[in-house]
């Protein structure tokens, strides 16, 4: 268990530091593309939410949405 | 839909400033909406074991003063699941009885079908970044509350979004009679954290990176399910506390002629020794001025946990532990999607009064590789203010 705890922190953090190494900065008028909805985070999460209840019914995992659902019997 | 507008009346400018709360992270329980918006959903829920789900829900949000807004999130659920096809206290019945949460009590039919309702109210206040939201879900035989919290910041010109999020639910189950006598009401309580941070790359492209740690204590097993167990069948068990953790990437790329192309990856393990994996893909395409449509492809796959057994010869089970459940076993599966949304505000033609709706229609197809599949059917009303 501990090697998998480890394993998982080793991810999240190259992870974590790809992302903080000096990517390019963007532009505010840049981000048109960016702000378009077909682009967006936050309207995937949200389905992602509401669809958490019946596949964690039907699967042995969870997460992968940076959110708890909430617990429920659910079917 | 409702940042498009904006944008339509306001030019680029808004388009930029707006940019940074797009790409932001999730917010408490997924109730936070982008401003004062409401929105009505229907879906259907059926599968290959008969089980039917008919959910109509919505969600509300505005836009208050000083930077406050609130969010409610709606859902009501009739569930149905099928009788059993076999005698009761047989192995096809245990069998049957596996793959549904319904009980089999001694002064019902158990070959008739058995009806529940679920109702659910999330809510979710945010304020400059910072959020606080509570759950709470209602069923004959299951109580369930949620407190949470998160806080997101801006970095480097808005260019990376650090979320900082947590909650804590507890459960309180209370199962109806069954024929193997256990009624005891019972508890679970879930610990829930989770980092994200969203990088903005390039003009055209987004990375978010999650980390997620639950620890799960109490009754984690189906109270009426049954283990065929040498002759007899016995009530499953499985351990009283589970720590959860997960990573999970997605990528999100803006593709020519008005498309998207979205990547994600989750690695997960537990340690009742399940590792899964899974692999989502999406693609998004404008067609013409007032519809996009969009396909999707999942795949999942795991390991078995350390106590799944196809069969136990004593009731023991394994370390102490016994499960009917699939979920516990190793199996992959696929869902494919396509979802189809019209912006009737949108288009040459355009009407004051649809200049602020939206419909949406989804169906997808679920199937693993134990013979389950399900039809998911999803339609949606939104309106935005």
């Amino acid at each position: 268990m501990k090697r998998a705890a480890l394993l998982l922190l080793t991810v999240g953090l190259l992870a974590a530091g790809s992302i903080l190494s000096g990517c390019a900065t963007v532009r505010p008028y840049e981000k048109e593309r960016l702000a378009d909805p077909i682009m967006s985070f936050r309207e995937e999460t949200r389905e992602a939410t509401r669809e958490l209840h019946w596949i964690e019914a039907r699967e042995g995992s969870n997460g992968g949405t940076g959110v708890s659902g909430g617990g429920c019997a659910c079917n | 839909m409702q940042l498009a507008r904006e944008l339509r009346r306001n030019g680029a400018a808004i388009l930029a400033t707006g940019a940074a709360m797009v790409a932001g992270s999730p917010a408490v329980a997924g109730t936070t909406l982008h401003d004062s918006e409401a929105e009505m959903r229907f879906e259907l829920f059926t599968d290959s074991d008969h089980v039917r789900v008919s959910s109509a829900g919505g969600s509300w949000g505005a836009a208050l003063q000083d930077n406050w807004n609130v969010a409610v999130d709606w859902l009501r659920q009739v569930v149905t699941v099928p009788g059993i096809a076999a005698a009761p206290g047989s192995q096809e019945a245990a069998d049957s009885v596996s793959g549904a949460s319904r009980p089999i009590a001694s002064d019902s039919d158990p070959h008739a079908d058995f009806y529940k309702s679920r109702q659910q109210v999330s809510t979710a206040l945010n304020w400059n970044g910072a959020s606080a939201g509570y759950y709470v879900s209602s069923e004959s035989d299951y109580f369930a509350q949620q407190v949470s919290g998160s806080f997101e910041r801006g970095l480097l010109n808005d260019n990376l979004l650090l979320s900082l999020s947590g909650s804590y639910g507890w459960d309180s189950i209370d199962p109806a009679e069954d024929t193997d006598g256990q009624t005891e009401a019972d508890r679970k309580t879930t610990t829930h954290g989770a980092f994200v941070a969203t990088q903005v790359l390039t003009p055209i492209t987004m990375l978010q990176a999650g980390v997620e740690l639950s620890s799960v204590g109490g009754l984690q097993h189906n109270p009426y399910r049954n283990i065929y167990v040498d002759g007899g069948y016995i009530a499953e068990r499985h351990p009283d506390s589970r720590l959860r953790q997960d990573v999970f990437f997605r990528l999100n790329q803006y593709l020519p002629n008005r498309a998207s192309a979205k990547l994600g990856y989750k690695l997960y393990r537990d340690d009742w020794g399940i590792q899964s994996h899974t692999v989502e893909s999406k693609l998004s395409q404008y067609v013409g001025q007032r519809v996009t449509v969009r396909y999707r492809h999942r795949y999942y796959v795991q390991t078995e946990s350390d106590f799944f057994s196809e069969s136990y010869t004593t009731p023991g089970g394994i370390d102490g532990y016994r499960t009917g459940d699939y979920r516990m076993g190793d199996f992959s599966s696929h869902l494919f999607g396509t979802k189809i949304s019209v912006d009737l505000g949108r288009g040459p033609i355009e009407v004051d009064w649809l200049e602020n709706v939206g419909i949406v229609a989804k169906y997808e197809r679920y199937f693993n590789s134990n013979n389950f599949s399900a039809n998911i059917l999803e339609t949606a009303l939104a309106l935005s203010f």
